[in-house]
Formats: C-alpha cells, structure tokens, sequence
C-alpha cells in the first residue's frame, strides 16, 4: 500500500471537518464568556485568541497567559476553553481578568465527536475553498472514546510505526464550576514529583493515557482521542 | 441533515489545512530562588509561520518520551524544605517567532530553592484556519 504520508489528500482516511466555528471579540477583564454552541453534542473545541484582529501574536487555550494565580497569587492561570452539552465556554479565572486588559479576539474551531452522524454544515461562502491543493490536509486514522476512572493508564494502539500528530479531550468533572461535566483538550504534561507523571504519551505503536486525578485538569471521566496518519 | 462522519470529504464542511511543522528545543538554566521566590525565563526561537496558525504539539522533558502537549508542569510539593513549581510551555506564536516560557515557584518556607536546568523538545505542527485560504 502506498504510503499516506505522501499524499495530501487519501480516501481511504477521512479529513478532518470543522463543525462548529466562531470568532469574535471579548473583554477578559470581565471575566469568563459562556455562549450556546446550538449543537445536538458537545464539540471537540480548540482554537487561539489575540490582542489584535490580525492575530499577528496569538496565544492558544488551556496554556498559561499570566504569571500570577489565582490561588493565593501561586500559579500560572490560562484561559480555558470548555464545552458542555449546550455551551461553549472561556473559562477566565481572576488572575487573567485583573492582568488582560482590553479588547481580545477569539477564533474558536470544534470537531464532532466520533460516535456522531449528523450536524449542520459549517461552510456557507462558496467563495471560500473547502480544499487547497498547495496544502496537505491530515487523514484521520483512528478515533474514538473511552471511559477513564482514577488513575487508569489506558494503552491505545495505532500501530502506524512512526510517532503520529494526536489531539486529544476529556471530559471533567471536577473544573469550575463542579456542576456539570465540561470538555476540554489536554494541552499539559504533567510531573508530580512525589505522586507521579500525569501525561499522554505517543510512540511509535500506542498512545499512553495516564492521568493521576491529581490536578483539576485531570480529573477526567472520559478521554476522547484522534490518531492521524502524518507524522507529528 | 448531514452524516460528516461518514464522508472522507465532504464539502458542506470546512477542513484546516496543513501549513507546516517544526520540531524546536530550548534549554532552560537553572535557576535558584529564595523562599517565595518567583522568576520567569523566556526564549525566542525565530520561525516562519503564518500569523493565526492554530497550533498544536507534542512535547519531550530532557529526552524523554512525546507526550501531547504544549505545556510541563513539574510540582515537588513536599511541605518542608523543597517545594516548588515549574511550568514550561510555549507562551505565544507570531509570523516570525515562537515564545517558551518558563515560570519557576519557590513555595518553602524559610528554604531557598535551585530548581535544575531542563531542556524541552516541541513538535509542532501549524494549520491555516479555514477561511483565510
């Protein structure tokens, strides 16, 4: 079979497809934005903000943007993106409302988790192209979900034999406010030096899932994943 | 109502296209702080790219194993002597330039702390948000 990795479009792999979109402008200092994502699911969500429309410097979620916590002014607070059933959500904690000034810009991507069939379409602009051939667009491998309890290690195998480009989410139950499960991509390897590593590890052959319930953005009761056939 | 899952291509749905990857390392020194201590060390690492990318990456600790990620929180919270925090992680991406960022936490009292220099590997890969194509 002829390899994957050397072609820019595959039909025996799916692309990937946008199903939800939106960009606009939010004020952090006033703290965390909650919108209805109008979704029959709750979507996959990632994406960046910036202080300029341009986004000629823009900083992604879920990674730290002050140096100040909110918890006793320890830590390194990010601006988390979250969804749930019905919402999408900037989570945006008083450290980041008392250091962001000003008017930000956000674009906000989703993808529809795997188990899902149907969704409204996002492409509207005929004018705009759905493939460029001067791009190369990665091929989905595998995905799917699993259920994650405590301190599980979960072992996914992809087999592909080269260190492949991996997204994955999860499902809290424990972020701010506790009272609904929320979605969020996993952006941080975590090392405890006295409890253990928090981490999703990629090789060659699997993918690791190893999460500790040690810190709030690993208290997940479901890991969702997308395993891509391009080399990371 | 459409079925996207079950399409390879499907043209009633936006796609993001690959631009470009790059694996970078940087190499934080260490760093000695005395008892509430906090210091910030950045690094620029000059690159090409294209403003607004969305970004994504894997990330490697002194030649370890890739893990998903763009961000290592390593804690030793002992509540007697050593106890610190350090975050790694890359802190924002323009069309010329990436920024990493690490922020070291001495949070013992009455002990100073020397937090060891740490080396990190990204790979990163950079997509043109659909729309601007």
């Amino acid at each position: 079979m002829a390899d994957p990795n050397n072609f820019y479009l595959d039909s025996d792999y799916p692309m990937d497809k946008i199903v939800y979109f939106k960009s606009g402008s939010f004020t952090p200092s006033s703290g965390s934005v909650t919108f209805q994502h109008g979704l029959s699911y709750r979507p996959l969500l990632f994406g960046s903000f910036s202080k300029t429309e341009d986004f000629s410097t823009s900083y992604s979620f879920n990674v730290p943007v002050t140096e100040s916590g909110e918890v006793g002014g320890f830590g390194a607070d990010a601006i988390t993106l979250l969804s749930d059933d019905s919402r999408v959500m900037m989570y945006i904690p008083s450290s980041v409302k008392s250091e962001l000034s000003g008017t930000y810009y956000y674009r906000i991507f989703g993808f529809m988790p795997y188990i899902f069939t149907d969704s409204d379409y996002t492409s509207q602009n005929a004018e705009n192209y759905i493939i460029n051939s001067d791009y190369k667009y990665y091929k989905l491998y595998m995905s799917g979900e699993v259920d994650y309890q405590g301190s599980n290690t979960i072992k996914i195998h992809h087999g592909l034999g080269f260190i492949p480009y991996v997204l994955v989410w999860g499902d809290s139950m424990l972020f701010l406010p506790p009272t609904y499960p929320s979605t969020m991509q996993v952006t941080e390897y975590h090392d405890d030096h006295f409890v253990g590593e928090e981490h999703i590890k990629v090789d060659e052959n699997d993918i690791t899932i190893t999460l500790l319930g040690e810190s709030y953005i690993t208290q997940f009761s479901k890991i969702y994943y997308r395993i891509y056939y391009d080399e990371a | 109502m459409t079925k996207p899952n079950n399409f390879i291509l499907n043209s009633d749905y936006l796609s993001i296209a690959h631009i470009s990857t790059a694996q970078i390392s940087v190499s934080f020194p260490a760093v000695t702080l005395p008892t509430y201590g906090q210091q910030t060390q950045t690094i620029e690492y000059p690159i090409t790219s294209e403003s607004g990318s969305i970004i994504n990456s894997l990330i490697r600790i002194n030649g370890g194993q890739w893990n998903v990620g763009n961000t290592y929180r390593f804690e030793r919270l002992s509540g007697q002597g050593s106890s610190y925090v350090r975050w790694l992680y890359l802190s924002r991406a323009s069309n010329n330039k990436l920024v990493f960022k690490s922020i070291c936490q001495n949070f013992a009292t009455g002990y100073s702390v020397t937090l060891p220099s740490v080396s990190a590997d990204f790979k990163i890969t950079f997509f043109k948000p659909p729309n601007l194509t």
